[in-house]
Parts: C-alpha cells; sequence; structure tokens
C-alpha cells in the first residue's frame, strides 16, 4: 500500500472530533509521579542498591577503588575460570580509558588471552566474538533501582561482545550510576536526539535467561550465563 | 450441537496438564505483578499517566507515523506500508529477495503469529527459524501460542524433550537446563549463519525512528544485530511519541508481564550500522502493519489498540486460567483477544463468541497497565451482537418476556406463581446447557415480595 493511503485511511478513520487541543495535555514522561524506594544519599547509597538489585537478578557487582581495578578484575577472571577475552576499543572508553586499561591490563596479568576480532571478515569475526569465554564493556549509564546497566553501542564498540561471550564483566563509573530508569533516559535523550545518533542502545540487566519450559527459571539462553559489575569509585572515593 | 469454541473448551478442560499448568503459571505473574507495581508505589498514577500516553498516541496516529517514517529514513532505513497480512507479507518477501537472503531467523512476536508469517515464507522457499525458546519449541512441534508472553505455557516438559530430542536425533535428558542449553547450541549456528532476522517491536519511538525490542532470553538483540538484514513488523499502533513516554511504558511493561522491574535486555536500534561499526545490520527496513486496526479507529474499541501486549489480563482472567489460550481460537487470547479477534477478524472464523467467555468480573481492567475498560469492551460487543440479532432466539425471547416481567408487577407475581407450578426437571431441561454444569436453585415457597411485604408492615 502507498504511504500516503495507508495514512489516509488511519486520518479518516480518527476523523477530528476525538482529538487533543494541538499539543495541550500532551503527556510528559514519568514528570510529577511519585516514585517509591528512590535511593537517597550520594554515590555509596546508588553503588549499594545496584549491587543488590544487580544480585536479586541473578547477576553479580562489586565496589572498588580506581587503584585496585586491575587486581579486581584478575581475581574476577580467576574465580569465574575464563581463558579468552573480547573488549571494546581503548579509544572508545573516552574519559574512562584509564580505568579500562587498568581493567584490560588485570584481565591480561591473570593469563588470560585476548582475541582480536578487528580487521577479520564478518563470518570468522562472529565466530571469534562467539569463541571468548568473557566479554568486558563499559557503561554509559547505570540504574541503580534495577541494577541495569546501560551500553551505547558504536565504532570500537560492538555489541556482540556483551551478546555472544559465556560471562560478561562491566566497568561501572560510579559517577554514571543514576536513581532510576526516567533519570537515564534523561541523559540518554539528547545523545539519542542528535542527528549521528547511535544505532544501537542496550540496556542490560542480569545474565539472560528463559522461563518458557514448565515456567521454570534457566540461566543463560542466548546470551551471557553471567554478568559481573565493577562499580569503580570516584579517586579515593571507595571506603568512605 | 456444540460450537468449534464449545468444542475447544471441552478439549481444554480435559487436559490433565493444562488444568494445572496454566492455573499455576498465570496465578504466579499475577502475583509478581502486583508485587512489582507495589515496589513503583502509586502504581494507578503510573497507569493513569500511561493511559494518556497511549490516547493521546492513538488519537494522532497518523501524525506520528509520519513522524516515525521520516525519522527511519533519515538514518537510512527503508518504510513500508502493508494493509493486510498478504501485503506484509510481499514486502517481507521482495526485501530478501532484493537482498540474496535465504535464511531467516525470528525472535518473538506477536504480529507476525498474527499474520502467519513463517507459513507464507516457508511456501516462498524460505528457511526461517524461531529462536525464542517457547516459539521455537512450538515451530519444532507445529503448534501455536497459547499465550502472549509464555507461548508454551501449555506444553510438559516431557513433551518439550520428545519433541528437542527428536531435532537432536539421540535423547535429551530429562531437565530444563538441559534442554535449555541444547537450543542455545542449536540456535547459535542459526544466528551467526543467518542473512536476515525478523523482529517485531515492543515499541517504535516516533521522535526518533527506533524499534524497541525487549526481551530476557536476548533472541531479540541476536537477530536485530547478527543478520545483515533487519526487518521490524509493527503493528502501526506501536507508538510511543518521545524517548521520556517510553519510560513510563518501560516501567510498566516488564513489571506487568512477570513482575520484572527490567526485563534482561531492552535495545534501542535504530537505521543501519553507523560508519565503522562491525555489528548491527547493513540494511534496516520497518514494515507497519493495518491488518483490521484502522477498523478500530473512531469507534468505540479504538481504545483496543492501546494495548501494549504484556499478557497480564490473561493472567487475571479467571476464564483463561481455566481454559487457556487455545481454547480462544485466535492468535490472541484471554480479555484482550476475546476483544480483538471480533475486530481484527482472521483464520476464517467470525470470533462473534468470545466475548460470551467472560463473567465480567473485572479482573483484567485492574490489571491492565494502560487501563483499558475491558469488561466494557466485551460489553459492547455483546450488545453489537444482540443488535445485530446473532443471538440464539430462545434467549431473545427469554430477554424479551424478562423485560416485560421487570416492567410489570402484576406480570411478574403471575410469571413466578406459574414457575412454582412448573415440575423442576422440567425447567432444568428447558434451561439446557445452563443447568448442564450447574444445579437449578430451588425457588422459594415464598417470594421475596412478599416477605418485603410482610417485613415493613412488621415495622410499622
Amino acid at each position: 500500500m502507498e504511504k500516503e493511503a495507508f495514512l489516509r485511511r488511519v486520518r479518516d478513520a480518527l476523523g477530528g472530533a476525538r482529538r487533543d487541543p494541538e499539543e495541550e495535555g500532551r503527556p510528559v514522561g514519568a514528570a510529577g509521579l511519585p516514585r517509591a524506594g528512590r535511593p537517597e544519599g550520594g554515590p555509596a547509597a546508588l553503588a549499594a542498591r545496584f549491587a543488590r538489585e544487580a544480585q536479586a537478578v541473578g547477576g553479580g557487582a562489586e565496589r572498588a577503588a580506581p587503584a585496585e581495578v586491575a587486581a579486581r578484575c584478575a581475581a574476577y577472571a580467576r574465580a569465574e575460570g575464563v581463558r579468552r577475552f573480547v573488549a571494546w576499543d581503548a579509544e572508545a572508553a573516552g574519559s574512562a580509558a584509564g580505568l579500562w586499561t587498568a581493567a584490560v591490563d588485570g584481565l591480561r596479568s591473570a593469563g588470560l588471552e585476548e582475541l582480536e576480532w578487528r580487521g577479520l571478515p564478518a563470518d570468522e569475526r562472529r565466530r571469534r566474538l562467539a569463541a571468548a569465554d568473557l566479554g568486558l564493556v563499559l557503561a554509559d549509564l547505570a540504574i541503580a533501582t534495577s541494577g541495569t546497566a546501560v551500553l551505547v553501542h558504536g565504532a570500537g564498540r560492538p555489541r556482540s561482545v556483551s551478546l555472544l561471550p559465556r560471562a560478561l564483566l562491566v566497568l561501572v563509573p560510579e559517577d554514571r550510576l543514576r536513581p532510576t530508569l526516567a533519570e537515564a533516559l534523561a541523559d540518554l535523550a539528547p545523545i539519542l536526539r542528535r542527528p549521528e545518533a547511535p544505532q544501537n542502545v542496550t540496556f542490560i540487566t542480569g545474565p539472560s535467561k528463559s522461563a518458557d519450559i514448565e515456567g521454570e527459571l534457566v540461566v543463560g539462553a542466548h546470551g551471557p550465563y553471567r554478568v559481573h559489575h565493577l562499580i569503580v569509585a570516584a579517586a579515593g572515593g571507595a571506603h568512605q | 450441537m456444540p460450537s468449534a469454541f464449545q468444542r475447544r473448551v471441552e478439549r481444554a478442560l480435559a487436559d490433565d496438564f493444562l488444568r494445572m499448568a496454566v492455573p499455576q503459571g498465570t496465578f504466579r505473574d499475577d502475583d509478581a505483578r502486583r508485587r512489582a507495581w507495589a515496589e513503583l508505589g502509586a502504581a494507578v498514577r503510573w497507569r493513569e499517566r500511561a493511559r494518556r500516553i497511549r490516547e493521546h498516541t492513538v488519537r494522532h496516529l497518523d501524525r506520528y507515523l509520519a513522524l516515525a517514517a521520516e525519522r527511519i529514513e533519515a538514518q537510512g532505513g527503508r518504510v513500508h506500508w502493508a494493509a493486510d497480512a498478504a501485503e506484509a507479507a510481499a514486502a517481507v518477501t521482495a526485501i530478501l529477495r532484493a537482498a540474496g537472503a535465504r535464511r531467516i531467523v525470528k525472535s518473538k512476536s506477536m504480529v507476525t503469529e498474527e499474520i502467519r508469517l513463517n507459513e507464507r515464507l516457508e511456501a516462498e522457499g524460505f528457511e526461517v527459524v524461531e529462536t525464542d525458546l517457547g516459539e521455537y519449541i512450538l515451530q519444532v512441534a507445529g503448534d501455536r501460542p497459547s499465550h502472549i508472553i509464555a507461548p508454551a505455557m501449555h506444553m510438559t516438559r516431557r513433551q518439550v524433550r520428545a519433541e528437542l530430542s527428536r531435532v537432536a536425533g539421540r535423547e535429551l535428558p530429562d531437565d530444563a537446563a538441559a534442554l535449555v542449553a541444547f537450543a542455545r547450541e542449536r540456535l547459535r549456528e542459526a544466528f551467526l549463519a543467518a542473512d536476515a532476522g525478523i523482529t517485531g517491536a515492543n515499541f517504535v519511538v516516533a521522535e526518533a525512528g527506533a524499534v524497541v525490542l525487549v526481551s530476557n532470553e536476548g533472541n531479540g538483540r541476536m537477530v536485530a544485530s547478527l543478520p545483515r538484514v533487519h526487518i521490524a513488523i509493527v503493528g502501526m499502533e506501536r507508538l510511543v511519541p518521545r524517548w521520556e513516554d517510553l519510560g513510563v511504558l518501560l516501567e510498566l511493561l516488564a513489571r506487568s508481564a512477570t513482575g520484572q522491574k527490567m526485563s534482561v535486555y531492552t535495545t534501542f536500534a535504530g537505521g543501519v550500522r553507523r560508519p565503522d561499526e562491525i555489528d548491527g545490520p547493513e540494511e534496516f527496513h520497518v514494515i507497519f502493519l493495518d491488518n483490521g486496526r484502522s477498523r478500530l479507529l473512531g469507534t468505540d474499541f479504538q481504545e483496543a489498540l492501546h494495548c501494549i501486549r504484556c499478557g497480564a489480563c490473561q493472567n487475571a482472567c479467571p476464564v483463561y486460567r481455566r481454559i487457556g489460550g487455545h481454547a480462544y481460537g485466535g492468535v490472541y487470547g484471554g480479555p484482550i483477544g476475546a476483544v480483538l479477534m471480533p475486530l481484527l477478524g482472521g483464520d476464517g472464523e467470525d470470533w462473534g463468541e468470545l466475548p460470551w467467555a467472560s463473567s465480567l468480573c473485572g479482573a483484567c481492567h485492574e490489571a491492565c497497565p494502560v487501563l483499558i475498560p475491558l469488561p466494557e469492551l466485551l460489553l459492547r460487543h455483546r450488545r453489537d451482537e444482540v443488535e445485530a440479532g446473532r443471538v440464539h432466539a430462545a434467549q431473545r425471547w427469554a430477554m424479551r418476556l424478562w423485560g416485560i416481567a421487570c416492567a410489570h408487577p402484576a406480570a411478574y407475581r403471575l410469571a413466578a406463581r406459574l414457575a412454582r407450578l412448573l415440575p423442576r426437571s422440567l425447567v432444568s431441561a428447558a434451561l439446557g446447557a445452563w443447568t448442564a454444569g450447574r444445579d437449578l436453585l430451588p425457588l422459594s415457597a415464598r417470594p421475596f415480595h412478599a416477605r418485603w411485604a410482610a417485613m415493613r408492615t412488621a415495622r410499622r
């Protein structure tokens, strides 16, 4: 069907009488709505809430000072028994480049091999990414009340890294934590409204799961079986 | 002579597993919904805001469709307009042929079930694989979904095991985790080998032209990320004006469906992959589907288009809990299905019987995150059925006589006296189907109006 004919059919069926007065009374998101259980307090309170919620959905979370990032990543990798990892580009880490380098170094120091996905033909690249035990990514935002990490994908930040490996490690700089979805969307909307908006933004809340067989919850459907978050405090802030 | 619907109901009620599994699954998710709403605090205010967003969107649907189409094209996507199932399938086929795609992966989508897309594509020689675990099991078993969120709710683990063992060519363990692991491995290969991916859309954000996909397994992400072509088929009412409005609906969608705060994966996908990206589709197509929806616009049933397909009304419905989704016969079962199916039509049935499969108890209205007045819509259907003369002659006469009796006290008393004289077995037989599952209560020896008169005299 032609676009104009399709839209005309809709317009004619709607008629004019039932419309809202121009833009008046148009709902504006969650503005003014009450929200129970909003975490109060500073970054430490948000981090604590995030960790609790992430654990409630079967994920893991711990808080670390910047100086501890490498050691914590290495310890996590050893505990998980992972051997090969894939990661985003260091250049894509932006202002968190320092943390990123520390995390990658930590994984390498634990004896993990970094699988190279750059410069390969598409099919080989996908198989390489799927062969990794662990994917390392950096959260652009995180939501405390649901234990959700927000990833903005793009050049150097492939979506496959958080999707194909069996385990996922997410770095969460503490200042990127937001209390609820509404605040996270408020920060994201300007980026999404740019002419060069990202093609793909993904909210990840715990490990992949399915309850399609007799309602029994099984972890690890198509995506990672395990998701761990390393919440990184601002310098000197982890133990306050 | 029982109708096709009655026969399906009888079959469902005779199914021992269904009688256990459907109440178990629906009560669990209904309870989870209540707890998740309570956590939000003042849930009814969130629901009222969500209702306003859906109402505003549907009232201005032409405007938001035009805006979404403009934004999708600005980001390198293509928009197609399908009046019905055949046009949607033709659009998909043309896209796949032009792209040289043969192997297709699909994520869970009710709208593609509605238009029976798989059958149409397979008839054209395409290889289509469902990748939501429930839908995959149904595809292997040659079955159809019975619940909006939990499509294979009606199947036992033993049945699933038998179906997947057949695919595997060996006996798989009788263990849900092992069966999921087998499907994961199988479907991983399908994802990696696919030329094109087909998804539905939980929402399309009009201001951005972005498709929003929500899933727990990750099938939506896989299908929209790995193949070089992504086709999203979207019921034309599934729009939301702005990102902020999406936030309200997302807070309610997962809570209402499964009691989760957020589903595991929520993905915003818009246009084609950006420069220097290594994954994401090279081609992005959105097909807006009417398929009878515009017939609801401007009518008493417009609010049915506010639905966000969370399944909460199915979980709350005492009728659905007994008979499950297949008894309804169409792709959408439960209260929203009983409203939608007679309007959307399809599969050569008129579905006029479905609105009567309700006690009008109101549980569906209380469970609906966008406050659709489902009992009222069911009543409107019944009114239309009566006005069109599509009810049994005996029922028409009974209601007419009842009306006369109620308007004339003398006639009422006479009728009551006569009814007392008739043998009960005769009354029971005359009421036929009504007494098949119930006992006819004996009439009191002294009618109420006589007792009432006596009480009033005694008081004075």
